[in-house]
């Protein structure tokens, strides 16, 4: 078995048909995303509204058909499997989602919401109920309330106490502390480091919040408009950005410090229209460095180094958009 | 002095709106007075049975066409064959009811499970239900149940199943309309990323939002059923003689309305009490805009 617990290799997700009858407009949601999660880890998964990292979640439970490419979990490949074979997946990853009010049925019982998983796999036992809702650090006496009683970190709880109810080792975590308060979320994402560490889960962490993601994060990857456009050990990352869309979005993160110089190269514009993405190297339209080359010819992501980016000028990026 | 009185009714205004709009819908005793008069049908039809001297069949031609209150054996009087009024208003109603009941029954059954099918699913089968249910409120019921009829014989149960089959469209667009709100939740993806099937789903997630509007509708639709029922009952399409029910008590009434009203008057009236009871009662569903799936956020 490889080292890696998830291994996504050229994911492409199209909408829409090309062929005679079609409308002829396909969006590529996700085109050409390659992905290794290693046991025990966090890769974070940062990008703006749109760039297809919801696309590529529901991918990676079946609930979008894939055109192209494979994800093995566990050496794998789960992109044509069978309801069968989908319940046993859920014994090995599971989701927390972004929204904890939708996420919840605000009709169950939160006892009722985290025994689910463990009623449809056909092993309910009350007593593992209790035990995961006391793990999360959710009160026995609550567990018979509705989520409607609950507030947004205590939703968000009961979300990972149903995640991790059939003892998966891998979580996908969909933004799970955006729509949280910033004290609730730190409280989160304590929980989330205790679990790691305790059941030596791995984490892909999906969100597009710089600060939080490396604060959890061991590995980063940065998604533009469908691609994978850097990706590196965080600190490398974070530190010697070489994508200038990274370099970008580094600059856009407010400042905590009041007075603080910020950089001139804050992102302008929105991102191209996925069913009509531009010509070449997909971030050039709104690039500060774009050259001819990169109308003409589409960078790749490099794959053997541990952190590379898909850019064509990385040291001009490095020297250009260098922090004032 | 002019920011205090701004701040003053800015707090004020809300509250007394607030307090007009509570005593609008919980003053109102239009409801009561539903659940008082659909009680009181209740209780006629069940309690009457009891008494002796029921029989709603039995013919006594020496006391035909007696008025009410004229004989202590019959208290509503008779008919121009000599039964009962009181027996036969009573077991009129229950058939009645009852057979209201069942149509109701079908049509919710049926009405969600196709609303549900097309919400959740979508795609061909949404795009085919939907068709079914149109063609079907295009039909002219009346007419289908007259030329079914005449083929196989008017009864009871041609009538439960064919007002039972068409009668449906309104739940199912409901149920449609809340499943295709629901399917996209986070709450309802969770079970199938899980490898739950659509049975499971819909079962657990969906059908528990969908029932308390289907049951709102249904109590609304229990009076418009019974008026349809009468109407077709009254056109000998229904129920047939000599089992008594409202609408085929209106007819036989009718051939004597000039000179003994009674027989048409009271079937009519009771009919006009349990719809009007069913009214009142569903105003409190929609006064208070009760739609029940309370947003979530």
């Amino acid at each position: 078995m490889s080292e890696f617990v998830v291994e996504v290799k050229d994911l492409a997700v199209h909408f829409g048909r090309a062929g005679r009858f079609a409308s002829g407009r396909v969006v590529k949601a996700v085109d050409g995303v390659s992905l290794e999660l290693k046991r025990g880890q966090t890769l974070g998964l940062v990008g703006e509204s749109g760039c297809g990292k919801s696309t590529l979640i529901r991918s990676l439970f079946g609930l979008t058909p894939v055109t192209r490419g494979s994800i093995e979990v566990f050496g794998k490949d789960i992109t044509a499997s069978s309801r069968s074979e989908r319940k046993r997946l859920g014994t090995q990853m599971q989701m927390v989602f972004q929204d904890p009010y939708s996420a919840l049925d605000p009709r169950m019982t939160v006892h009722e919401i985290v025994a689910e998983p463990l009623r449809i796999a056909g092993r309910y036992d009350a007593k593992a109920v209790a035990e995961l809702l006391d793990r999360v650090g959710v009160s026995a006496e609550m567990a018979q309330r509705k989520p409607s009683e609950f507030s947004g970190g205590q939703r968000q709880r009961v979300g990972i106490a149903r995640a991790l109810a059939l003892k998966p080792e891998v979580l996908v975590l969909d933004e799970p502390v955006s729509a949280l308060d910033v004290s609730i979320q730190a409280q989160i994402l304590n929980l989330l480091a205790e679990l790691q560490s305790e059941l030596q889960l791995a984490y892909l962490f999906v969100s597009h919040d710089l600060a939080v993601v490396r604060h959890i994060a061991d590995e980063v990857a940065v998604m533009y408009l469908g691609r994978i456009v850097e990706r590196g050990p965080k600190n490398d990352l974070f530190t010697a950005p070489r994508h200038p869309y990274t370099r970008s979005l580094l600059a856009s993160a407010p400042v905590a410090r009041p007075g603080a110089a910020r950089t001139k190269h804050a992102l302008a514009g929105e991102p191209p229209d996925a069913a009509n993405p531009p010509s070449g190297c997909t971030f050039r339209t709104r690039c500060p460095i774009a050259r001819d080359r990169c109308a003409a010819e589409r960078p790749a992501l490099g794959a053997d180094t541990a952190h590379s980016a898909a850019c064509f000028f990385p040291d001009v990026a490095a020297r250009e958009m260098a922090t004032v | 002095m002019i920011p205090t009185v701004t701040i003053a009714m800015a707090v004020e205004t809300p509250r007394v709106g607030r307090r007009r709009a509570r005593s609008r819908t919980r003053g109102s005793v239009l409801p009561f007075v539903g659940v008082a008069l659909i009680a009181s049908m209740l209780l006629f039809v069940l309690i009457v049975p009891l008494l002796p001297g029921f029989d709603p069949l039995a013919q006594d031609l020496s006391r035909a066409r007696l008025l009410p209150f004229a004989d202590p054996a019959h208290p509503l009087g008779t008919d121009a064959i000599g039964r009962d009024s009181l027996s036969r208003l009573a077991e009129g109603g229950r058939t009645t009811m009852l057979i209201a009941l069942a149509i109701v029954a079908i049509n919710l059954v049926l009405g969600v499970t196709m609303g549900l099918c097309a919400g959740f699913f979508g795609g061909w089968m949404d795009s085919f239900i939907t068709l079914v249910s149109e063609v079907n409120l295009a039909m002219p019921v009346v007419l289908l149940l007259i030329a079914i009829a005449s083929i196989v014989g008017p009864s009871a149960l041609l009538m439960v199943i064919v007002l039972g089959c068409t009668f449906w469209m309104g739940y199912a667009r409901v149920a449609r309309a809340t499943a295709m709100s629901l399917r996209d939740r986070d709450f309802v993806l969770a079970p199938q990323m899980l490898g739950a099937g659509a049975g499971w789903t819909i079962r657990k997630h969906i059908l528990p939002h969908v029932v308390p509007q289907m049951l709102i509708l249904a109590v609304t639709d229990i009076g418009v059923v019974m008026l349809i029922q009468a109407g077709l009952d009254y056109l000998g399409l229904g129920v047939q003689p000599p089992s008594p029910t409202w609408g085929g008590l209106i007819l036989e009434g009718q051939k004597t309305l000039r000179i003994d009203p009674w027989p048409a008057v009271l079937p009519g009236l009771a009919i006009f009490l349990v719809v009007v009871g069913i009214q009142f009662l569903s105003q409190k569903f929609t006064a208070e805009g009760t739609l029940p799936l309370r947003k979530v956020r």
